[in-house]
């Protein structure tokens, strides 16, 4: 984590900026789950170690998105 | 082809595969080094996409790679199978990712280190895991047993470690930053610095000088260590500090030749831990 985090934190339009990250992370870990599905019904040799590749990508993302999303939910209810 | 040429088919096979991941190699250099110039000087949500796009394209060549034989039928190494490198390279734009998309304003700063550093020791202890415990050690050279803490009490660790106290001091020096918290508790500077050396330290050091290192090692031959800490210095290009960046990179040298030399990651660990503590919670207190 650098200035550019903090720069993108405390930027005056920091929705806007955060609504952009926030759909290429969404979009990406979509477009990973779908490539997961698809290893995973092509099958194949390889196909659980393909699946494990993709899972160490797939997994911390949908960590940081529920992180991300618990934390504003908490912001919004209190 | 005759039987001769069979003969060598796989050795071929073999040094072809290394030329092309090579090749991808470097594309990989220039392009995270794009994207992180991207993210410092031009667009934020460009440098992300950018970062994304080198992540999904390294995932889909390590997905679509053909079959291979087994090492041994091959002539050549098991770990230089795409399937087993290209995603410890991805792991890069996946820091960065993390990096800037988990952060929450509403959450004190010293936080965002343990929000953003967990997804990313769980993505390396993933990688780890996938690896295998012999692949790690064949790739890295260095045996689990000797990233522990034990490893610590030798001269040669503890040294790597120590260096890390002045080198704080030079870092700080060099960047300056703002106190992370105006009025800090006692807890904060315990849980703050708990916080830095497992989710800077640990985190940064297993990524860049344990899994990258060796693969580009592998790639590249010794002249890869060069190439990690080049890469290490470009994810600082943030800082907007020239002097900083070059810093980087001769701590990221430093240690890459160190972890060559000693097999293990225990004293650059502990290092930067001590780094990111004196950085962020050390210096701006006493000198600020």
């Amino acid at each position: 984590m650098n200035s550019v985090t903090r720069h993108a934190l405390h930027a005056p339009d920091f929705e806007t900026v955060s609504n952009s990250l926030g759909a290429i992370v969404v979009v990406l870990l979509l477009v990973l789950l779908v490539g997961r599905e698809m290893v995973r019904t092509a099958g194949g040799p390889r196909a659980g170690r393909r699946l494990r590749a993709l899972a160490i990508f797939t997994v911390p993302l949908f960590l940081s998105f529920v992180v991300v999303e618990a934390a504003r939910f908490v912001y919004v209810i209190f | 082809m005759d039987s001769a040429d069979i003969e060598f088919l796989p050795a071929r096979l073999a040094a072809a595969r290394q030329r092309s991941l090579r090749a991808v190699g470097l594309a990989y250099v220039v392009a995270v080094a794009a994207a992180e110039a991207s993210l410092a000087f031009a667009n934020v949500a460009y440098g992300l996409g950018a970062h994304a796009l080198v992540l999904l394209m390294l995932l889909c060549l390590a997905v679509l790679a053909p079959e291979r034989a087994e090492p041994s039928a091959a002539g050549g190494k098991a770990h230089l199978d795409p399937l087993w490198i290209l995603p410890v390279l991805a792991l890069v734009p996946l820091l960065r990712i993390v990096s800037l998309t988990t952060p929450v304003p509403d959450l004190a700063p010293i936080y965002w280190y343990a929000a953003t550093g967990a997804p990313m020791l769980l993505a390396v202890g993933l990688t780890m895991r996938f690896l295998g415990r012999d692949r790690v050690r064949e790739m890295t050279g260095i045996a689990p047993s000797r990233m522990a803490l034990s490893a610590l009490w030798s001269p040669v660790q503890g040294s790597i470690a120590l260096s890390g106290v002045p080198l704080g001091l030079v870092a700080y020096l060099l960047l300056r930053p703002e106190p992370l918290e105006p009025h800090p508790g006692p807890w904060f500077f315990v849980f703050g610095a708990l916080i830095l050396v497992v989710f800077t330290g640990l985190t940064e050091e297993l990524l860049f000088r344990g899994l990258l290192q060796s693969v580009f090692v592998e790639l590249f031959g010794e002249i890869g260590v060069l190439a990690a800490a080049l890469l290490f210095a470009t994810m600082y290009l943030g800082t907007h500090s020239v002097s900083f960046v070059v810093f980087a990179a001769l701590v990221g040298l430093g240690f890459g030749v160190r972890v060559r030399q000693t097999g293990s990651l225990a004293g650059v660990i502990l290092a930067h831990g001590l780094i990111s503590v004196e950085l962020f919670l050390v210096w701006p207190y006493v000198l600020g």
